[in-house]
């Protein structure tokens, strides 16, 4: 029997909110809670961050293994990891709650 | 998605720690076609750190090689192998049997060869035994015909595997034979039959672990390379009968009968070194190709010996991997002769081609030998550098975002091993067989070690150079690998020396040298965190490889596999250096105590900064938040952090003045620190978690004075060097510099 719940708790955009405004900050504890089902093995979608040009463009790029290259994400280039991150997050919240993010 | 352009003409230098007035030799090519590069030379002062560093800074060197060049495309021999050069060891053979113990651990590749003479593309009679797509033993010859048991090895299993070719009857017999082991599966033995007259052998090499290939360097390129360990191959004169087959698989021996023997290599002999013994009467010896792992367990191993030295018969394996590599073996293209008044510094030659980012081989030109330029010094951690070279674990799916409290950040020269396995890779990496990396060599295209890029080593080192020439200290660079060769004496002309951001890697006679330099005077500051942390050796049968097991514990990439826990090379436990008897804490003070790649945070002083001993240090310093800025994660304190601990070794007088705070939960504890797993230790609730800076004097009136952060060096530059980060660290340089001895507190 499958487990129809969703990981996650999709209304909670407040959490979504704090990320975006500091991905790479001291979180409250709900949304370390949320991060560490998306960044778990369930949802963190094998993605890494690209920097294709030192410090001016980046990218999301999805791991491979068996040897082979990250599959970068071209369509969507960004000026900052920040931005990088909120790409993952988006598509990871998304895994998990079944349900697009209503935040750009 | 997108084609990602990646240096395209690549290289790397004889030796990267040369001094002024010696020659460095580089070898430069292309890993995808001939094409045009430039080169220049440049002396690099600063990294490219971002917006918030002071970014790329290098000036130019004058000199004959800089200009047009044309890269021609070589291919790199990658994968371990031995090689057995002498013609003699199969002429003029017809029957005969090769025997073997193999563990294979990895089964998907079409076939790789546990002894062989075929060479790729070569119509010359040959065989080679070798694992077959399915996992069984087969047979090939030159003329493709190929026996096979057809019956797929259990992966991580011994067995002891035959193959005799009677020409007088054109046939073939294979056997596998797997050797008891606990618990309780119970393959079966497999046996085979065919048909093959391979004819009279010729003159050749032999191979064990592969199949040669052409090459431009003889005998070092390879295929159909064995993934696992092998044991004790040998080679009879004749066809072994099946019962003679069956009766040596039963006792476990490879070894023919006295009237058959042609060659038995014994691995137990010269495991420190690259020979390969036979101890049959030709004496047909090999030679290791690109450092396979010796010192491993092998059939006989049964956990009660972990020392390889005192029961060497357990530790008569090899373990071949098809993407070791010792020597790219790219001839030089052309050379430097280093002025004698070269200026002491970190060097580059970079290579740059249309439409793709530069490659840079960086190196370390220190003073002419037995002179220095400054009071200062700046120690590079080629050590650790080297250990980090080629790292491609960023790349393989993993949960380490969980770790990091971030995406894991890679940039387009990391890609370069993932474009071209052939670069090899680093010790934070596994092999495809899933066994941890042990050997890292410099004596390739290193794509990490350059100064632009995600953060991390050498980048955040060249914001200590950086920071000296802006505050207009001199100083010469030195290194781990000149610190290894010559100890207390590169070290004793100095007043000071500071180390990089993260010097984690150290050899015993490093250590060795510093802590006598120490005891004479000597004034250290380590600049960095996660450091005096891992033992490494240099290996001496193979100068520019070092050598690391991940032995027992510790925050490490993958775990050393268990009754391999010393090192070939020397005989040394690996590990921690904390769990051989030397403590970081001992030594400078702080020793590693938590990691987080989320954000990096601040120091506040503690009200050990008010003693009188250190009142020189905080002049001009008047930040309540001691580095909240930084290109490094955006803070002072943060990647992995250090601290003191009187339990660990940290001198009872040293001083901690100044404490790191505000730590997420991501700052998560070593394992090392903890027996068992909990939640709850991390920063905020875990009170050692914390970068601390620490001072102590020692006996000889030297000093200490050690920040405990990564990060630490990346605040240097902010706000044009004018900020207490910046202040404090010169104050404790200039008083480090004065030669006024510093007095033990009584």
């Amino acid at each position: 029997m499958q487990n129809s719940k969703p990981a996650i708790d999709a209304t909670r955009l407040d959490l979504a909110r704090e990320f975006k405004r500091s991905p790479f900050a001291k979180h409250s504890p709900d949304l370390y809670a949320l991060l560490e089902i998306l960044r778990g093995p369930l949802f963190n979608g094998s993605f890494v961050c690209v920097m294709l040009e030192p410090h001016r463009r980046y990218a999301l790029a999805i791991k491979q293994g068996g040897g082979q290259l990250p599959v970068v994400l071209s369509n969507e280039i960004y000026a900052r990891p920040e931005d990088v991150e909120w790409a993952a997050f988006k598509r990871r919240w998304e895994a998990a709650s079944g349900q697009a993010l209503a935040i750009e | 998605m997108t084609d990602v352009p990646m240096p395209q003409v690549l290289g790397y230098c004889d030796d990267w720690s040369v001094a002024a007035g010696e020659t460095i030799r580089f070898r430069v090519a292309s890993l995808t076609s001939p094409r045009s590069y430039h080169a220049q030379l440049v002396r690099l002062i600063s990294s490219d750190t971002g917006p918030a560093g002071a970014g790329l800074k290098t000036e130019d060197i004058a000199a004959a090689l800089n200009g047009k060049h044309e890269a021609a495309l070589r291919p790199i021999p990658v994968g371990s192998f031995v090689l057995v050069e002498r013609g003699d060891v199969v002429a003029g053979l017809t029957s005969f049997t090769v025997q073997a113990l193999v563990q294979p651990m990895l089964r998907e590749r079409a076939q790789q060869a546990i002894v062989s003479t075929l060479v790729e593309g070569s119509r010359r009679p040959g065989f080679a035994l070798i694992v077959d797509a399915r996992g069984a033993l087969a047979i090939q010859f030159n003329d493709g015909t190929r026996v096979s048991t057809n019956e797929a090895m259990l992966l991580g299993r011994w067995y002891h595997v035959a193959a005799s070719i009677d020409a007088e009857r054109g046939e073939v017999f294979l056997r596998q034979t797997p050797l008891p082991a606990p618990g309780f599966d119970r393959p079966g033995a497999a046996e085979a039959g065919g048909v093959a007259a391979p004819g009279k052998l010729p003159p050749s090499a032999l191979r064990i672990g592969a199949i040669g290939r052409s090459g431009p360097a003889p005998g070092k390129y390879a295929t159909w390379l064995f993934n696992g360990k092998i044991e004790a191959p040998s080679l009879a004169e004749r066809a072994l009968t099946p019962e003679e087959i069956r009766m040596a698989a039963a006792s476990a021996t490879t070894l023919p009968p006295a009237d058959a023997l042609r060659a038995a290599w014994d691995f137990t002999l010269d495991i420190s070194g690259a020979q390969v013994r036979d101890v049959g009467p030709r004496k047909l010896h090999g030679v290791t190709i690109n450092a396979p792992k010796r010192a491993v367990t092998g059939s006989r191993w049964d956990g009660t010996e972990h020392d390889w030295r005192r029961t060497p018969a357990q530790y008569a394996a090899i373990h071949f991997h098809e993407d070791d590599l010792y020597d790219a073996c790219w001839p030089d293209s052309f050379s430097w002769a280093i002025p004698t008044d070269a200026r002491s510094g970190i060097y580059a030659l970079r290579l740059d081609t249309e439409n793709a980012p530069p490659f840079w081989i960086t190196f370390f030109v220190r003073p002419p030998r037995g002179r220095t330029n400054a009071r200062v010094a700046f120690l590079a951690s080629t050590a650790t550098y080297s250990v980090y070279a080629n790292y491609r674990a960023r790349m393989v799916p993993s949960n380490a975002d969980l770790a990091f409290g971030a995406l894991q950040q890679i940039d387009t020269t990391d890609m370069l091993v993932m474009a071209h396995p052939e670069l090899g890779v680093s010790t934070y990496d596994k092999h495809p067989d899933g066994s941890g990396v042990c050997h890292v060599s410099r004596l390739r295209p290193l794509v990490n070690v350059r100064p632009t890029g995600r953060l991390w080593n050498l980048q955040l080192d060249l914001c200590l150079t950086d920071w000296l020439e802006a505050q207009g200290f001199a100083y010469d660079v030195i290194t781990d690998d000149d610190l290894h060769r010559e100890g207390l004496s590169l070290l004793e002309n100095y007043a000071v020396v500071l180390s990089g951001c993260h010097p984690e890697y150290w050899s015993g006679a490093m250590w060795d040298g510093l802590d006598a330099w120490l005891n004479r005077g000597g004034r250290f500051m380590y600049l960095g965190g996660n450091g005096f942390y891992w033992k490494v050796t240099y290996v001496e049968s193979h100068p520019g490889m070092i050598e690391l097991r991940r032995a027992e514990g510790g925050t490490r990439a993958w775990a050393e596999i268990p009754g391999e826990y010393l090192h070939a090379s020397t005989g040394e436990l690996g590990g921690l250096w904390r769990r051989n008897g030397r403590m970081p804490n001992a030594l400078v003070g702080v020793g590693f105590i938590a990691q987080g790649f989320d954000y990096a945070s601040y120091y506040e002083r503690m009200q050990a900064a008010g003693d009188p001993r250190v009142a020189w240090m905080f002049e001009g310093v008047t930040e309540a938040k001691l580095g909240d800025y930084g290109c490094a994660l955006g803070g002072a304190a943060g990647m992995e952090i250090d601290c003191a601990s009187t339990a660990l070794g940290t001198p009872r007088h040293a001083l901690v003045v100044a404490s790191s705070v505000e730590h997420s939960k991501v700052m998560n504890l070593v394992v090392e620190e903890i027996n068992s797993g909990f939640s709850g230790a991390y920063g905020g609730t875990w009170p050692a978690v914390k970068a601390d800076i620490v001072f102590f004097e020692t006996p000889g009136g030297g000093a200490v004075f050690s920040t405990g952060s990564i990060s630490y060096l990346g605040s240097l530059a902010h706000r044009h060097y004018d900020n207490g980060i910046s202040r404090l660290t010169a104050n404790v340089v200039r008083r480090f510099m004065d030669p006024e001895p510093f007095a033990m507190p009584s």
